[in-house]
């Protein structure tokens, strides 16, 4: 690697580009995986800096002053409504793309999770193989990889619905031990004037519902979505599935599907 | 070439970071518990005032908590990033206050020569813990303290080559070297 390209990563790793410079870096790392390993490896080499330096403790009490502080600023960042499924996604985009470089070599899918296809009406279910021994962090970044993986190559999906055998337009990703999936749709119109779109986990073999969320379609009619919702009591994994309901906007989450079916179907 | 492999570690602070930009608070204080010893330590360094050092990690850790929703993993590793985020923050607080701790001491003597000991031979006969520390001390002093200068202060290159006597070319190689000079020694034993 030429000198120059080595003092630009220096100057990256050791915050010392304008942000322009930055952005310019950046594309090239991004396209150019020598130079990617080169700027871990500093990373790693400064980190260890760091580690390195005599180490004092952080005073007792500055943790919850932190807290403190962050808290009067949560309101500005609603883990509700649309704004949860919104924040969600840009974690699930960030973790997926973090998830797809690093975790790939060593698993193909995490143990239990399941996926449904959701077409304009029927549902398609399919569980995953299993591979034993992730830790909760790890079942997470597989789940959001998956997510993204199905979201980038739709024929990836386990399972073909629709015309000519094509994916359908929508899919639930779910892991039932951490009650957290992500849900990706395409080519849902957007909701008309005072309707929403809800999501619902609901157990196929007793018909009890759950509310998982509402998605917030906006005229680009497609997203991919985090979502975490338990089951309904007492339904196990294997009778779970999803379906989208048009809803009346306004008021309280519904504790009950009142509107048409939209995408999947309440029984698989 | 496929990216190399990250440690476990890493890939469970990446998730405790996308965890706290979700609005989970027990991960965030996972990532405390993680990170705010090294962070002060370092905010101790740089501001050389613990009272103000604790001042400076409290507003680090607020902007981890805002901003982890925005990390990229894919741009840089999750400590790399909050000691990015400390070091700016440490480094506002410097152009403040309009003055800087002391500056790193440098030693008298020119950069080693080429057949100074290799850091592989530095680092016989210690133990495997000793080994980097070892390795570290194989980068040149002026390196080192080029490089301590760009790390810890807030200072321009153009100024370091001043606090140096050296021109801003050669600041840049020392800082480039030690750094290449770290991470050589990090590879050779990392397992």
């Amino acid at each position: 690697m030429n000198p120059q390209l080595e003092d630009l990563a220096c100057l990256y790793v050791l915050d010392r580009l304008d942000p322009v410079e930055r952005a310019k870096i950046e594309a090239v790392i991004s396209q150019d995986p020598a130079l990617a390993e080169l700027v871990g490896r500093l990373e790693e080499a400064v980190e260890r800096e760091v580690l390195e330096l005599p180490r004092f403790e952080a005073p007792a009490g500055l943790l919850p002053r932190i807290e403190g502080e962050v808290g009067n600023r949560v309101a500005a960042f609603p883990w509700g409504g649309a704004a949860r499924w919104a924040a969600a996604a840009l974690v699930a985009f960030s973790v997926s793309l973090f998830a797809v470089r690093s975790l790939r070599q060593s698993a193909s899918v995490s143990p239990g999770f399941m996926v449904v296809g959701l077409d304009a009406h029927q549902a398609l279910r399919s569980e995953l193989p299993q591979v034993a021994g992730l830790s909760r962090d790890a079942r997470f970044i597989e789940l959001a990889s998956l997510a993204e993986r199905y979201w980038q190559a739709p024929d990836a999906l386990p399972f073909k619905s629709g015309p000519q055998a094509r994916p359908g337009p929508g899919y639930a990703l779910y892991d039932p031990s951490s009650s957290q999936g992500f849900i990706g749709v395409r080519h849902l119109p957007e909701a008309q004037g005072a309707k929403r779109y809800h999501l619902w986990i609901v157990d196929s073999r007793t018909g009890k519902v759950q509310e998982a969320g509402m998605i917030p379609v906006g005229k680009s009619a497609e997203g991919l979505y985090f979502f975490s919702v338990p089951p309904p009591p007492g339904s196990p994994a294997s009778t779970l599935g999803f379906f989208v309901t048009e809803e009346d906007a306004g008021g309280a989450a519904p504790s009950s599907p009142r509107g048409r079916i939209v995408l999947g179907n309440d029984t698989l | 070439m496929p990216p190399p492999a990250r440690p476990d570690s890493v890939i469970e602070e990446a998730c405790l970071v996308a965890r706290t930009g979700a609005g989970d608070r027990a991960a965030f204080r996972e990532l405390y518990g993680r990170y705010s010893a090294p962070l002060f330590s370092l905010a101790v360094r740089m501001l050389g005032d613990a009272g103000e050092a604790e001042e400076a990690v409290q507003d680090a850790f607020v902007k981890i908590w805002r901003s982890a929703s925005s990390f990229d993993p894919s741009r840089s590793r999750p400590f790399t990033w909050a000691v990015t985020l400390t070091r700016r923050t440490c480094i506002d607080r410097l152009r403040r206050r309009g003055r800087r701790p002391a500056p790193v001491a440098l030693p008298s003597e020119e950069v080693l020569p080429s057949d100074a000991p290799d850091a592989r031979v530095l680092a016989e006969g210690r133990e495997d813990g000793e080994r980097v520390t070892a390795l570290l001390s194989g980068v040149s002093p002026n390196q080192r303290g080029a490089l301590e200068l760009a790390l810890y202060t807030d200072m321009t290159q153009a100024e370091i080559a001043r606090q140096l006597g050296q021109p801003v070319g050669t600041v840049k190689s020392w800082i480039r070297r030690g750094l290449m000079g770290l991470r050589t020694a990090i590879s050779q034993y990392s397992p």
